[in-house]
């Protein structure tokens, strides 16, 4: 009887271990067939469909729209270059540009793409607003031929060739005139573009996008047959595996260990991406300029940079530029970490602890607030926490999820938070995020707007405006200091730390990647520039 | 599962617009909570389960897309702890001694430990150390493979969750069967057996397995349903596309609506489960 | 004889790991708060069990996390005992309706694990460590309801109790002249409650949910994970398995008192 049963367990354990290793052999030869077809396989997370209203709203959604559909002009490692433009010229006064089209591109249901699809694409993003176009510097566009289009503005917008020429997207207007709920539009119409690649699958579950290459592509043929981007659970053994051939979303740490280990190559480069506290002013305390500046006095942001990001990124600016920018001006206020200094603030602001609980009260209310984290970033939280408790300040942590975040913000229902965004570099039209929301003619996705009461000076809102008509470079420079100047002096903001972005790759497979100059579009901090999949080379 | 407008208002101030907006509409908390109940069960009956926040598609629909992955490890484990667990049991009682008793405590400490340790501890041994399995996952992505090749690659990623999950099912199976077997074994009508010669393996089979069966079947079902939590975790540790690694998601997502969705499809599941057993039930013995 | 071993380890263990919660601060080495020190080092005499990767000594945080999670679990399973128990008397003391509801209530939980009811209350909740208390308590007491239930019909019909009923005694004077005979099952049932109490909590630390930070075993295991590094070193030997290894010990010991209970 005995017998029969460990027989059965036997019998058991057997075709496990057999269906097992018939599964390891398995799979060196599909590694082996799959080098056949050209297949590129890159980390990547969950964005939606990746149709120009549908995909998500954040800089990596816009990315991976952008490998279907083309802009006027785009960026590389150097800067600005001419895409579906060949060239263009500008009026004298700065308001009319004129796009001359190449005359080969067309779309991947095979109609030829020409200067109706551009007017039509302005006019639809005007009339549909998206988060990341903005549009309203817009006057007319004009098609002059099949292959010209004029674009005359209201007024002079200095950034416009890479914010607006290199942002808006084209799209067949064949397809999209009829279209008029644009967020719901998810057919496969919906991702014909002229891009270097085409949608082959988006599984929405599992958030794996399978690109294929688009041969006709009119800036010349992809090198690659197959782009899959799948949202592994740990990238580093994904790669180490081989079941990547680049890894994004690895950890600074990660990365450092697999440069050491010589196996892959590790490249890094700006993340334009910032993080930073947000004030509600809403609550009366946090208009006073000399709690903001105890703030951020009281934070050690060496530390949370070498420990709660692990040396993943730089320190904070307080003029909030990137110091890697073009447009950053140093000598600003500067706060080195300093709690005496912040107590003494917040006892000249008349903040004292009145009733000896070890936190300060200012009129008759304690100085307690909720601090809105993602969940990403408790560790800076923990650290945030403890240095506001040093200087008499109390904070409760509440940890969500990015997208909530970013809505609570947005929406102002916060007190303090703390979170982070890309979209930060190229252009200082960024700054128009700390301009009144009448003034602001700019470019920045409304996905780091901010709600409730926002912190205002008129100073700033004039500077603003002016710079941004401003086309002679050095002295745009100039007001673009001035305006980090007053930023660091008003903080209506607390920038802790700038990410830095890392790409793990496999160079015995592919390589050509490049860092692209103060990101595509705007300032989409990327390796995985569309042009990498048309330029790079297959090994 | 009902909304008054008070707690209503409570989530406004924390819930984003647009999330808070889709909820009042599918709850509609203005309404007399009558007219709310058969809002909600009209919904129900129409597989609208409302949509969710962070995937922005309806839950229905997302469940259906996972729900798959979370039955397959399911069956697989409960059919292989039956399969192994009543015949352990039986053996154990019919011997008696201190070897049944001695595996019974030692299971019962491996029973008591949270899934998801457990999970953690194996997928550090054999994905991790030994690199046997694969890490997570219930298949290689983007893999352009052959029915055979594909099923292979399913067993493949299933066969570390299928472990923890049998270890996990079997102590309880295997106790139930143990104490139904060992006071069966004493009745009369087992001794009466023994006394007249029969085959050991008669008695085992015919005598005590037979009169045990209605049983451990009845009390079996209560277990089957509390191993719906173990899947949960394991595939949060495996990252296994089901329902358990949605439930995360949900979770930290604050998702109510995908979190409520998994919630009633648990329950159903239950719900079916229980019916099957009576099923089974009926089948063996007519009587219960 | 063996048995007789085990628990009285079992005690041990329990008493042991009561009282390092109780006096953690006196035997704990550094604040557990204090993320001062050079992070990720190895082992050393002046960190046992290293630092993390913020610099926190993680024998101080393991230390701190007995407090917090042992008093989660005592508190939830006292709370869910309570419920179970007077719960259970309802049905035995009011019988018909109210014996019907409750039963169906217990069987809810059934079909729907209690730890998916719990974890969509818990999300609702505001994150806290109180919160978590009355998520874990509020969901649990289904099987203490359930065991209890059984105990309390067969001894409301003694005599004494009879008495009792005869004289228009209330609930609360039936329960306390029940307790000679239901004692013994609501001591198990405590014991059974505070080990599920303790893996519900860490489950729910390990998936985020509650005061992201709270020093529990949970939340230890769940960023040790996080951490890339921990299973190419040798990192997870006293970064990942003290807090698993204190979470299995606690709940073995607890099921090894409630199933010696059980048996007198």
């Amino acid at each position: 009887m005995k017998k029969r049963l460990l027989c059965f367990i036997a019998a058991l354990m057997i075709i496990t271990a057999a269906l097992s290793i018939a599964a390891c052999s398995n799979n060196k030869t599909q590694y082996t067939a799959g080098q056949a077809e050209k297949v590129l396989r890159i980390d990547e997370e969950n964005l939606g469909y990746p149709s120009v209203y549908t995909v998500s709203s954040r800089g990596r959604g816009y990315l991976l729209m952008s490998f279907i559909f083309d802009t006027l002009t785009w960026k590389d490692e150097n800067g600005i270059i001419p895409l579906l433009a060949e060239k263009w010229d500008v009026s004298s006064d700065q308001k009319v540009w004129t796009f001359h089209l190449v005359k080969n591109a067309k779309f991947t249901d095979g109609k030829p793409l020409t200067a109706a699809d551009v007017k039509f694409s302005f006019d639809y993003l005007k009339a549909h607003p998206h988060p990341w176009v903005y549009l309203n510097m817009i006057d007319e566009v004009k098609t002059l031929d099949d292959y010209t289009v004029e674009i005359a503005l209201k007024q002079v917008y200095a950034p416009f060739v890479t914010d607006v020429a290199g942002n808006v997207p084209i799209m067949p207007k064949h397809i999209w005139e009829s279209v008029k709920e644009p967020e719901k539009f998810n057919t496969p119409e919906a991702v014909i573009g002229s891009g270097p690649l085409k949608l082959a699958k988006y599984d929405k579950d599992g958030g794996t996008y399978i690109y294929e290459a688009n041969k006709d592509y009119f800036y010349g043929k992809p090198v690659i047959d197959k782009l899959i981007l799948s949202s592994n659970q740990n990238s580093l053994q994904a790669l180490e595996n081989g079941e990547l051939d680049a890894a994004l979303r690895l950890k600074y740490g990660e990365a450092i260990k697999l440069k050491e280990g010589g196996k892959f190559k590790v490249i890094e480069g700006p993340g334009l991406w910032v993080a930073r506290v947000y004030f509600n002013f809403d609550i009366p305390e946090f208009n006073q300029r000399e709690f903001r500046q105890a703030l951020y006095y009281a934070l050690n942001r060496q530390e949370i940079v070498d420990k709660a990001t692990r040396n993943s990124t730089i320190i904070g600016n307080p003029g909030h530029i990137h110091p890697d920018s073009e447009w950053y001006f140093k000598d600003v206020k500067q706060y080195e970490f300093d709690p005496e200094k912040a107590k003494q603030l917040l006892d000249d602001a008349g903040m004292k602890d009145t009733n000896a609980d070890g936190i300060r009260d200012y009129n008759g209310k304690a100085l307690e607030y909720e601090f809105l984290v993602t969940d990403d970033k408790v560790n800076e939280a923990e650290m945030t926490k403890n240095y506001l408790a040093a200087i008499g300040i109390k904070i409760n942590v509440k940890a969500m999820d990015q997208t909530n975040v970013d809505s609570l913000i947005k929406e102002g229902k916060f007190q303090l938070a703390l979170s982070g965004h890309g979209s930060f570099g190229g252009d200082p039209v960024l700054l128009a995020r700390f301009a009144s929301k009448n003034v602001t003619v700019g470019s920045t996705p409304t996905v780091t707007a901010q709600g409730g009461r926002n912190w205002s000076s008129a100073r700033f809102d004039q500077l603003f405006a002016e710079q941004l008509k401003q086309t002679d470079k050095a002295k745009r420079y100039e007001q673009v200091a001035e305006l980090q100047k007053i930023i660091a002096e008003e903080l209506p903001t607390l920038t802790l730390y700038y990410k830095k972005i890392i790409l793990a790759y496999n160079q015995n497979k592919f390589d050509g990647w490049f860092f692209t100059k103060d990101g595509v579009a705007i300032a989409v901090p990327t390796v995985e520039n569309k042009l990498v999949f048309v330029r790079g080379h297959w090994k | 599962m009902f909304v008054s407008a008070s707690d209503l208002h409570v989530l406004n101030t924390v819930l984003p617009e647009e999330t808070f907006n889709s909820f009042k509409e599918y709850y509609a908390p203005e309404k007399p909570v009558a007219e709310q109940l058969a809002i909600y069960i009209k919904n129900l009956v129409r597989f609208d389960l409302g949509s969710s926040f962070y995937y922005k598609m309806p839950v229905a629909e997302i469940i259906a897309g996972r729900i798959g992955w979370t039955l397959l490890l399911s069956f697989v484990s409960i059919s292989i702890s039956a399969l192994l667990g009543i015949p352990m049991g039986l053996n154990a009682a019919r011997r008696g001694g201190r070897g049944g008793k001695y595996l019974l405590s030692c299971f019962m400490a491996l029973q008591s430990l949270p899934v998801f340790v457990l999970a953690i501890v194996f997928q550090l041994l054999f994905c991790f150390k030994f690199h046997i399995f694969p890490s997570g996952g219930a298949y290689t992505l983007g893999m352009n493979a052959n029915i055979i090749d594909l099923s292979v690659d399913v067993v493949k990623h299933s066969v570390l969750p299928v472990i923890i999950l049998v270890l996990v099912e079997l102590p309880p199976i295997f106790s139930l069967t143990y104490n139904v077997c060992a006071r069966t074994k004493e009745e009369p009508y087992v001794e009466m057996a023994r006394y007249f010669n029969l085959s050991d393996r008669l008695i085992k089979f015919k005598y005590v397995l037979k009169n045990s069966l209605p049983e451990i079947l009845s009390k079996m079902n209560i277990q089957f349903l509390y191993a719906i939590s173990g899947i949960l975790f394991v595939e949060v540790v495996f990252s296994y596309p089901g329902i358990g690694t949605l439930l995360k998601v949900a979770a930290s997502s604050r998702d109510y609506p995908l979190l409520q969705g998994i919630l009633l499809i648990t329950g159903f599941y239950g719900v079916v489960i229980n019916l099957i057993f009576e099923l089974i039930i009926k089948k063996v013995n007519p009587r219960f | 004889m063996s048995k007789k071993i085990a628990n009285k380890a079992a005690w041990a263990i329990v008493i042991t790991m009561l009282s390092v919660g109780a006096f953690y601060p006196f035997i704990s080495p550094y604040n557990a708060a204090d993320f001062s020190f050079r992070p990720l080092m190895d082992p050393s005499t002046a960190h046992l069990l290293g630092t993390d990767e913020m610099g926190h000594d993680l024998l101080s945080m393991l230390l701190a996390g007995f407090r917090i999670t042992l008093t989660i679990a005592l508190a939830a399973a006292l709370i869910s005992t309570f419920i179970g128990t007077v719960l259970a008397v309802a049905c035995a003391y009011y019988k018909n309706w109210v014996d019907t509801v409750i039963v169906k209530l217990t069987e809810l939980f059934i079909i729907v694990p209690e730890i998916v009811v719990l974890l969509f209350f818990a999300v609702l909740a505001k994150p806290g460590v109180y919160n978590t208390i009355l998520a874990i308590a509020l969901f649990s007491w289904s099987k203490v309801a359930r065991i209890i239930r059984a105990k309390s019909i067969t001894a409301i019909e003694k005599e004494k109790i009879q008495y009792t009923l005869l004289l228009k005694g209330s609930i609360w004077h039936v329960l306390i002249k029940m307790w000679r005979e239901l004692y013994p099952a609501v001591a198990t049932m405590f014991i059974f409650q505070c080990s599920k109490a303790a893996v519900y909590e860490s489950t729910l630390a390990f998936f985020g949910i509650g005061d992201p930070l709270a020093i529990t075993w949970g939340r230890m295991i769940r960023t040790a994970l996080n951490y890339e590094g921990i299973f190419t070193g040798g990192a997870y030997l006293w970064y990942l398995l003290p807090p698993i290894a204190c979470v299995c010990i606690f709940v073995v010991a607890l099921s090894v008192l409630a199933y010696d209970f059980e048996r007198e």
